[in-house]
């Protein structure tokens, strides 16, 4: 322990120090108690400006809108990440590359779905998520079904083991995207998964509880939002869920034989873990288990931050500040929208 | 022959009290419609939320579709308690339409600019067929609704639309401002009233009538197909056949399953949902039943 507490400091300890700082700049409930009392956006960028983000809006015109907001604060993450990145030795580095990957699918969906919608490549691929940026995106716009997303664009990314379990022939349309967009990402976070667990340690102790949490997360969204529609079968619905989790694999087959909400509910009630996301919500238990599941998962990446010797920092902080950019978008969509009365349903973090 | 006085003044009475009864309900409705466009665009903010702002936008429908309806949020924040007024501002595609040839016949008329939607600006070149005909839309004033709506708020993403659509992005901030009170839209905006919605989905039932009886139409087609392969179906299973007789009728099954696809796409795309995905969340799709709520409170 000892000597890999040395080694591991040698490496990578002048990164999780930086990341440390970067943690105190994350916003705190006197910030935010400053920003519910905004009354328009211009407001609230002149607060924004005394806190860390300092002048990330200087020389945005006005009116300001919420999605600007959104976008330079995210730019903020992704220098933040890309130093540490850009610094990082392995095997932090293709820990923190996985950490890219989802948001590498997400840009793939949001190019294939943009492309189906005869889109301007160029307009799409500005508004990729710079995380998940790779070398083929403009590629993207000459596919027209699965296996040519694989052979033209995918093969030559980090991506492309994780295509395999939904290759076709058949022609990419809404529904094919949908389970392309949940496929990949199951793939993914088994691969995540098994990752971890090889570099062991404090790093797969506090990234299982994290990504365990995910997955079930992902198999009960997919659960709950595929009522009502008829197009996804029982069957298909199985086959995206993750093979991890806490859920895994009693919890999924239930759930893939699940109805309605209340079923869900009665499936978790045997989960301490998330027994209480339905009682809290009440009668509009759908509505507010997002939120449930937001704060579920601030807890865990805050609890990575108790811990030291492990990479599950480096993963909890882009979490934690991706969720402070949704508080501070769901404070300027409820300004914006005269909805102070539901101002307070965002979710602090420290 | 005169007049019974009594008679008269009874009927003048009489419609009076009617007259009255039917502004009550005109402010009931007024109200309904003003909550459950605000709370659609709420649920809609929130679905963003969980779904990622890049996931619920423009980026997920064509580009080359026209808005059919404008949707301009209040500047004046008072407009949610006054119940005599529209919080939404409401404009067909004909009156946007002479808006923009209005901008562009008078480029200093700054204020008819803001209020020009970026989506026609590109749309002048194209045919008048409306934007949801090729999705076959059976509910075009919500598609019309929460499309605008997406538009609205939505646009600003990219910064050269950004410059295109300075109109919506401005109405949207107005309302922060309202402390500066610019009063000169809030007359353009008192201006618009209920019959312009009214018409508005008038003109939606017909569209609505029209499609249900296509799609009627279809499925009597689809039926007596449906029917015939039964039959064949039937007979195949009963009866022994040669191989040409199987060949040919499992052709006609591949076919018909071929042809119930084709259909089952086309009625997901009418379904403006879709386009941000089969699992949307719920709260998008609570949105859209407000903006369908909006819809039906108009129709009564």
């Amino acid at each position: 322990m000892g000597f890999f507490s040395t080694r591991k400091h040698g490496n990578d300890g002048y990164l999780e120090g930086l990341l440390r700082g970067f943690r105190k700049g994350i916003l705190t409930a006197a910030d935010y108690a400053n920003l519910r009392q905004c009354d328009n956006l211009e407001d609230m960028k002149l607060h924004l400006s005394q806190t860390d983000y300092g002048d990330f809006l200087a020389g945005e015109p006005s009116p300001l809108h919420t999605t600007t907001i959104a976008e330079k604060a995210t730019q903020k993450l992704v220098n933040e990440f890309m130093h540490i990145r850009n610094q990082a030795v392995e095997p932090l580095a293709t820990f923190m590359d996985y950490i890219c990957y989802g948001y590498m699918i997400d840009n793939v969906v949001l190019l294939i779905t943009g492309t189906l919608h005869e889109r301007d490549v160029s307009e799409l691929v500005d508004k990729c998520h710079p995380l998940g940026m790779f070398k083929s995106m403009a590629t993207l716009s000459v596919v027209h079904n699965v296996a040519d997303l694989y052979n033209m664009v995918l093969i030559d990314t980090p991506l492309a083991p994780y295509v395999q379990e939904c290759l076709s022939e058949d022609d990419l349309d809404e529904m094919n995207i949908e389970i392309i967009r949940n496929t990949l990402y199951k793939a993914y976070l088994e691969d995540f998964y098994h990752y971890v667990n090889e570099l062991g340690g404090q790093t797969s102790l506090i990234m299982n509880d994290i990504l365990k949490f995910e997955a079930d997360r992902r198999s009960i969204n997919i659960t709950i939002n595929s009522f009502g529609s008829t197009e996804l079968t029982k069957d298909d619905r199985e086959k995206l869920y993750p093979a991890i989790g806490l859920l895994y694999p009693e919890g999924t087959a239930k759930l893939s034989k699940a109805e309605d909400v209340d079923t869900v509910r009665s499936i978790l009630e045997v989960y301490s873990s998330y027994k209480s996301f339905f009682s809290e919500g009440g009668v509009s238990a759908e509505t507010s288990l997002e939120d449930s599941f937001f704060k579920h998962e601030v807890q865990l990446n805050r609890m990575a931050f108790e811990d030291q010797f492990g990479y599950g920092v480096f993963y909890a902080y882009v979490k934690l500040r991706e969720q402070e950019i949704r508080n501070i978008v769901w404070i300027a969509e409820c300004i914006s929208q005269n909805m102070k009365q539901k101002i307070d349903q965002f979710i602090p973090i420290f | 022959m005169s007049i019974n006085p009594n008679k008269k003044k009874q009927d003048l009475e009489r419609l009076m009290a009617k007259y009255f009864d039917e502004y009550q309900s005109l402010q009931l409705l007024r109200s309904q419609l003003n909550e459950a466009l605000k709370t659609g665009y709420f649920l809609m903010s929130k679905s963003r939320m969980s779904m990622g702002l890049k996931s619920l936008g423009q980026l997920q429908y064509p580009e080359n579709m026209k808005s059919s309806v404008l949707i301009k949020k209040p500047i004046d924040s008072d407009c949610y308690i006054d119940l005599t007024k529209d919080c939404y501002t409401v404009q067909t595609k004909e009156e946007i339409q002479q808006n923009h040839n209005n901008n562009n016949h008078s480029q200093h008329h700054k204020q008819q600019q803001q209020q020009t939607p970026q989506v026609l600006q590109d749309d002048d070149e194209e045919d008048n067929v409306s934007p949801f005909s090729q999705y076959n839309g059976t509910s075009s004033n919500t598609t019309a609704s929460s499309k605008t709506a997406t538009t609205a708020k939505k646009i600003e993403e990219d910064s050269q639309t950004r410059k295109r659509a300075t109109a919506t992005t401005e109405k949207s901030d107005n309302n922060n401002n309202s402390s500066n009170g610019n009063k000169s839209n809030g007359g353009m905006m008192k201006s618009t009233s209920m019959n312009r919605i009214e018409q508005l989905l008038d003109s939606a039932t017909l569209t609505e009538s029209f499609t249900s009886n296509g799609n009627n139409g279809r499925k009597h087609i689809d039926t007596a197909d449906h029917t015939t392969s039964d039959d064949e179906y039937d007979d195949f299973s009963s009866d022994d056949y040669s191989d040409d007789d199987k060949d040919r009728v499992s052709q006609k099954m591949v076919s018909l399953t071929n042809r119930v696809k084709r259909q089952k796409k086309k009625s997901l795309k009418a379904n403006p949902i879709y386009w941000f995905g089969f699992l949307t969340p719920t709260t998008l799709k609570q949105s859209q039943s407000q903006f369908n709520q909006g819809k039906k409170k108009k129709k009564n």
